[in-house]
């Protein structure tokens, strides 16, 4: 990560923003590095794409501030931020000519005409459309249209850029494309990006940090691997991804599991009471013939159904505690529902984590 | 991308209040239409001076009112059958066609619009006259001896009113089917009912709000019409406009025409607020 | 099975054809007929409308275009259905977009408003303009218009509204990021967008008041009538075929209208 010289850095103090009776965002604290790429994730409602809203400008928080290097934006209109910003889809002015789309920040800045000829040649060629200019926006393809949405939101150098599900209405394949086509953009411009997703293996591939939110505040942030192996709570674990998890009793610097009457030291959780050991579903195995060795346990289950996904098999398990999950299997294992299994569990490789009522 | 043009930072907000839109339009409409429709209505209680509600008294026990006022929603009733009918199907076959069709359909439909109310209510004395074309049609293929006279009939108000009215039956029913989802017939048709089961049963409901939106506007305007009646109707058609344009132009008893202003404006506003669910589901969503 | 099932809908669309024929006939004649008559009838030879028509003569035209007081009243609907429209569309534009786009308490009830001089009737409305207006210091001309416009902006607000519904709130939130004030927003966004919606509601605007004559005949005066209010006139006192050459000018006119407007609409798709 290298921030451009015109990064800014982003924070949210205190924010609370609510619609009529629903509060959507309750006191959330948030902060962007300059030239840092942050995606927001969480399901629909959560609010992230409120605090996208709050940033653009398209709205203003009830209480707290939102701090544009320092600067408290609180009041400036969208059109006075210098905040690029690229919507899901349609967000192309159906009657202008791509070029005539990407000049368009360039004109309401007062750009000479020469000069915006050039950066929008510039702009498109940065996003692969050279040649592009006259076509309308109804000629080119979803792909094609977000890749003008993109360049229209960097042409004119924006502080931040904000990316609200700019990838949610292309299909799979084209999505992958332009993730990496985003991850090199952001490389070589190094400006501030704030990415609102639902879809995790989005957040986790493209991002420095993770945000995911749940019900108007952040549940856990922190790098897409620490926030995918070392969830903090339940909410964050399932929707990071599947995983297995059997619940347990935590007191002092114990835990254990009461089913099997088995203790499993750990220490400095912090945790006191009901708690639940969580893995994700590539981090169990099938117990083998050899030996499983003093800190693996082992749990009989049963298969409940298969489901084949091309480089693995993904099975849903019930285990002898009555705890369900979700683990992985070799692509070309023959286990049919019904199938009695051991798994092999990792204890050192468990997150733990409340066994929060709520979240489940 | 060297250009590096900032926007003015200016930290005031320019926020318009979102309903800035409208003022100019309410301030034009309160003076230039709510002041005269006002006045007139209240002449009712003010003209003579201390009218009261004599006025009200008097119109509503004149038998030559109840005369006019039966004529007026007789009229209201049949076109607004006439033209819930025939819009509907209208707008059914339209649904049905081909898009070239439902254009030419579409064109036939707006086309009267460009014919001034007045020149159409008069070409239908020239097409219903006894010297005019359809009796003249019927006699020069036999079908009967004599001119049938037809001008200055209900018949003639009827007709004459539901093809000024009925591109308002037409174009809601046609805009409900348009936004009926295609799929839930082919749906109905899966589930066992049959091509008429699944009209009646899906299709029908769904759209029938076009209908009643469309059927509500039809009956509002025909309470206020006056060009085709007095042009097309005989002594029996004639509708409370008639005699309320008597009263001003030849009686000058403005209480009486405020009287009778108010009722029909009333009685046209309770009817469009009964049917405004369906007119705005129609129009406004 | 297939077949029978296959041969039964070809029957029944076969009947359909004819149902839909027998159906739709009447329709349309109901609907054309009126229209399509006043031609014919306005180039006939004898000085009275009669079935069928009789010889073949512009005379009717000759004479319309012989009369100042004719050619006056045209000038005076033109003059008066222009500027109507002009105001109509100012004033209804800025209405159905905040009405369709912008987000405040009471839209239903102001709707409401905007529509009623569509359905109060125009008698009503004839006789308290009548009332009213001369005091607030509006003649003929100005009248008028005034009085259209009323009859007019509803037609505007409806059509802007529509059109405006279909403008994705995103491209306005787009816009205003990428540094377009609000007022930069309408003009080069919104107005472009809706530009057809604005059109129609302004050709509807022009036909309702070219064609208005129950108001008009309050509001007019004899050195001030339009086209209609001297129809009305005429078809009162004694008609001849002038009226239907009168007739068939204003058809022309507003049918040319129309079609140019639906041709646009091809021509920007």
């Amino acid at each position: 990560m290298k921030a451009g010289h015109f990064a800014k850095s982003i924070r949210l103090e205190n924010v609370r923003k609510s619609y009529g009776s629903q509060i959507v965002l309750d006191d959330l604290n948030l902060h962007v590095e300059p030239g840092e790429f942050v995606s927001m994730l969480g399901p629909s409602g959560s609010g992230k794409t409120t605090v996208l809203n709050l940033v653009a400008g398209f709205d203003d928080p009830d209480a707290g501030s939102v701090l544009l290097d320092g600067g408290n934006m609180t009041g400036i209109a969208p059109e006075h931020r210098n905040i690029g910003v690229v919507f899901q889809n349609y967000s192309l002015f159906p009657h202008m000519s791509v070029a005539e789309n990407i000049e368009f920040p360039l004109r309401m800045r007062g750009v000479s005409k020469a000069e915006r000829r050039e950066a929008v040649g510039k702009a498109l060629s940065l996003v692969a459309l050279d040649g592009f200019g006259d076509r309308k926006p109804e000629q080119l393809s979803g792909g094609q249209q977000q890749r003008v949405a993109i360049a229209r939101a960097v042409v004119f150098n924006p502080d931040v850029l904000l990316m609200d599900e700019p990838l949610g209405a292309l299909d799979r394949r084209l999505r992958g494309d332009l993730q990496l086509e985003i991850k090199t953009l952001h490389e070589e411009l190094g400006v501030t990006i704030i990415y609102v997703t639902h879809d995790q293996e989005e957040a986790l591939s493209m991002s420095d940090r993770v945000v995911v939110f749940n019900k108007g505040r952040v549940e856990q942030e922190g790098k897409p691997r620490e926030v995918y192996r070392r969830p903090a709570t339940l909410f964050v674990a399932d929707f990071l991804g599947d995983s297995l998890s059997i619940s347990a009793m935590a007191s002092g610097d114990s835990v254990t599991l009461r089913e099997l009457n088995t203790e499993v030291a750990s220490s400095g959780h912090g945790l006191q009471g009901p708690v639940r050991l969580l893995w994700r579903s590539d981090q169990v195995s099938l117990a083998g013939a050899n030996d499983p060795g003093d800190r693996i346990l082992t749990m009989p289950a049963t298969v409940e159904t298969v489901a084949y996904a091309g480089t693995i098999t993904r099975m849903r398990v019930k285990t002898s505690t009555g705890d369900i999950g979700v683990i992985e299997a070799a692509e070309d294992s023959e286990f049919a529902a019904g199938d009695a299994i051991v798994l092999a569990l990792d204890l050192d490789k468990a997150s733990l984590l409340p066994a929060d009522e709520d979240n489940r | 991308m060297t250009t590096v043009v900032r926007p003015e930072a200016r930290s005031w907000p320019v926020s318009l209040p979102d309903s800035l839109g409208i003022w100019p339009l309410l301030a034009a409409l309160l003076v230039l239409f709510m002041l005269p429709a006002a006045t007139i209505i209240s002449n009712s209680v003010t003209e003579p001076e201390n009218a009261g509600l004599s006025n009200f008294r008097s119109v509503l026990t004149d038998p030559t009112f109840a005369i006019f006022a039966i004529n007026t929603v007789r009229t209201a009733v049949l076109v607004s059958i006439v033209c819930a009918v025939l819009g509907y199907v209208y707008a059914y076959v339209m649904y049905r066609s081909s898009p070239g069709l439902r254009a030419i359909l579409i064109f036939c439909a707006l086309l009267p619009l460009c014919t001034s109310l007045l020149v159409r209510s008069f070409a239908w004395t020239v097409i219903l006259r006894d010297t005019g074309i359809v009796n003249w049609i019927l006699i020069n293929t036999g079908v009967i001896a004599q001119p049938v006279g037809m001008l200055r009939t209900s018949f003639a108000v009827t007709v004459g009113m539901a093809q000024i009215l009925l591109p308002f039956s037409i174009f809601p029913a046609y805009v409900s089917m348009a936004r009926f989802d295609g799929t839930l017939l082919r749906a109905s048709r899966s589930l066992g009912a049959g091509p008429v089961r699944s009209f009646l049963e899906v299709f029908f409901p769904a759209t029938r709000v076009g209908m009643i939106a469309g059927t509500v506007l039809v009956f509002v305007l025909s309470l206020g019409y006056f060009i085709t009646p007095v042009l097309l109707g005989g002594p029996g058609d004639q509708p409370i406009a008639v005699l309320i344009d008597a009263q001003v132009t030849s009686l000058l008893d403005w209480g009486a025409a405020g009287a009778m202003s108010a009722i029909v404006t009333f009685f046209v506003l309770l009817f469009l607020a009964i049917g405004w669910r369906a007119v705005s589901r129609i129009f406004f969503a | 099975m297939q077949t029978s099932s296959t041969s039964q809908i070809r029957k029944a669309s076969g009947y359909r054809g004819l149902v839909t024929s027998l159906l739709m006939t009447p329709i349309l004649i109901i609907l054309l007929a009126p229209s399509l008559i006043i031609i014919p009838m306005s180039f006939t030879e004898v000085p009275f409308l009669s079935w069928p028509p009789k010889g073949f003569s512009a005379k009717w035209y000759a004479r319309l275009f012989d009369s100042p007081e004719w050619l006056a009243s045209l000038w005076h609907s033109l003059e008066v259905a222009l500027l109507s429209t002009i105001i109509a569309v100012l004033l209804g534009v800025p209405a159905g977009v905040s009405l369709a786009l912008k987000q405040w308490p009471g839209k239903q009830f102001v709707l409401a408003f905007i529509i009623t001089p569509l359905v109060v009737p125009t008698i009503v409305v004839g006789i308290g303009m009548y009332k009213i207006y001369a005091w607030l210091g509006l003649f003929d001309r100005s009248g008028l218009v005034a009085a259209h416009v009323m009859i007019g902006v509803p037609l505007v607000v409806v059509t802007t509204m529509s059109a405006a519904r279909q403008v994705n709130p995103v491209l306005l939130r787009a816009a205003r990021s990428l540094g377009a004030g609000p007022v930069s927003t309408f003009f080069r966004v919104t107005l472009p967008i809706i530009s057809s919606g604005v059109l129609s509601g302004a050709v509807f605007a022009f036909v309702s008041s070219w064609d208005e004559v129950v108001i008009a005949k309050f509001l007019s005066s004899p050195t001030y009538e339009t086209a209609p209010v001297r129809m009305w006139a005429q078809i009162t006192e004694r008609v001849d075929p002038t009226v239907a050459a009168v007739s068939s000018i204003l058809f022309t006119a507003a049918l040319l209208l129309m079609i140019s407007l639906m041709l646009f609409e091809r021509v920007r798709r």
